[in-house]
């Protein structure tokens, strides 16, 4: 499978990503590799399903290149692709940095604001 | 200045600032339509352009905006409480993000100022700790996949950085 070209057209492969994330298992199974990879055997001992089962999602995690594969022996080893999953996680730091420099800005607005206005309402002695 | 986290069930972020102002005068910044275009946001990055909220509990709040790259966005919810001057919650939606709600929570905490500036006036008054936590984001990879055609520009963006990724491993 070494040479095959990617020829997924952008909102399929976009599409891919966010189903494979929708489903618990699937995203209990990313935060096992990020721990480091792990042979497929090790993987289904860590759930309550079918090894069968696991197959599947891990097909689909796969195929949504948020896993790769490589054969060792007989044993198929599972880890992370990160890249994919920094995106969807960005949403979150999207509002980390939203919310870090909108209080910034409110801080600057209303300290501004309330010097001038106690400065005008103060008596002159 | 400010700081914000992100809780690591990735479903809020936690955000905090100091304000030397009393709790009754930032309410009033973050509530009036008027004065939070003023602070709202990264005015380098897009410029508010519309305004309004229904200060009261089930009113309803609207924004509308415009991106340096001339993109339009509304962002707009609904007032759930309204505890003046201690605590303000209320809905967050997006035009550009699936169509959740999420939960901002400010929370107004009075805090005694004293002598602010060592070498001038001395300055004594009450002022607000600001906690804010904007909760409800882990639903965002279900609530994609659900409305995975909606809105073009988010995938246009993911998948460019999926295509990235794809092309490392590739040249690996």
């Amino acid at each position: 499978m070494r040479n095959r070209s990617v020829t997924y057209t952008s909102s399929r492969t976009a599409k891919a990503a966010f189903q494979a994330l929708a489903d618990p298992t699937r995203r209990a199974v990313l935060d096992l590799l990020r721990r480091g990879s792990q042979p497929a055997g090790q993987i289904a001992e860590a759930f309550p399903v079918s090894r069968p089962a696991i197959s599947k999602h891990l097909r689909l995690l796969r195929r949504a290149h948020l896993v790769r594969e490589h054969r060792e022996g007989r044993n198929r080893i599972y880890d992370l692709n990160p890249e994919p999953l920094r995106a969807v996680d960005s949403w979150i730091e999207q509002y980390r940095t939203f919310w870090m420099s909108s209080l910034s800005n409110l801080k600057t607005f209303v300290e501004a604001e309330h010097a001038r206005e106690t400065q005008t309402s103060r008596k002159p002695k | 200045m400010a700081t914000a986290t992100v809780t690591p069930n990735q479903d809020a972020v936690i955000a905090e600032v100091f304000i030397a102002a009393p709790p009754e005068r930032v309410f009033e910044t973050i509530t009036d339509p008027t004065q939070l275009s003023k602070w709202w946001g990264e005015p380098s990055l897009y410029r508010i352009t519309e305004r309004s909220s229904d200060v009261r509990p089930g009113g309803k709040w609207f924004s509308a905006g415009v991106g340096a790259d001339g993109t339009k966005f509304s962002v707009e919810g609904e007032y759930l409480e309204v505890d003046p001057p201690r605590r303000l919650v209320h809905t967050w939606t997006s035009s550009y993000m699936p169509p959740i709600k999420t939960i901002v929570y400010w929370d107004l905490q009075p805090q005694p100022v004293h002598n602010l500036h060592p070498s001038g006036p001395r300055k004594a008054g009450t002022g607000t700790l600001v906690k804010l936590r904007h909760a409800g984001f882990a639903s965002l990879p279900q609530a994609a996949a659900e409305h995975g055609d909606g809105w073009k520009r988010v995938m246009g963006w993911l998948t460019a950085f999926l295509e990235n990724g794809e092309t490392v491993d590739m040249r690996k």
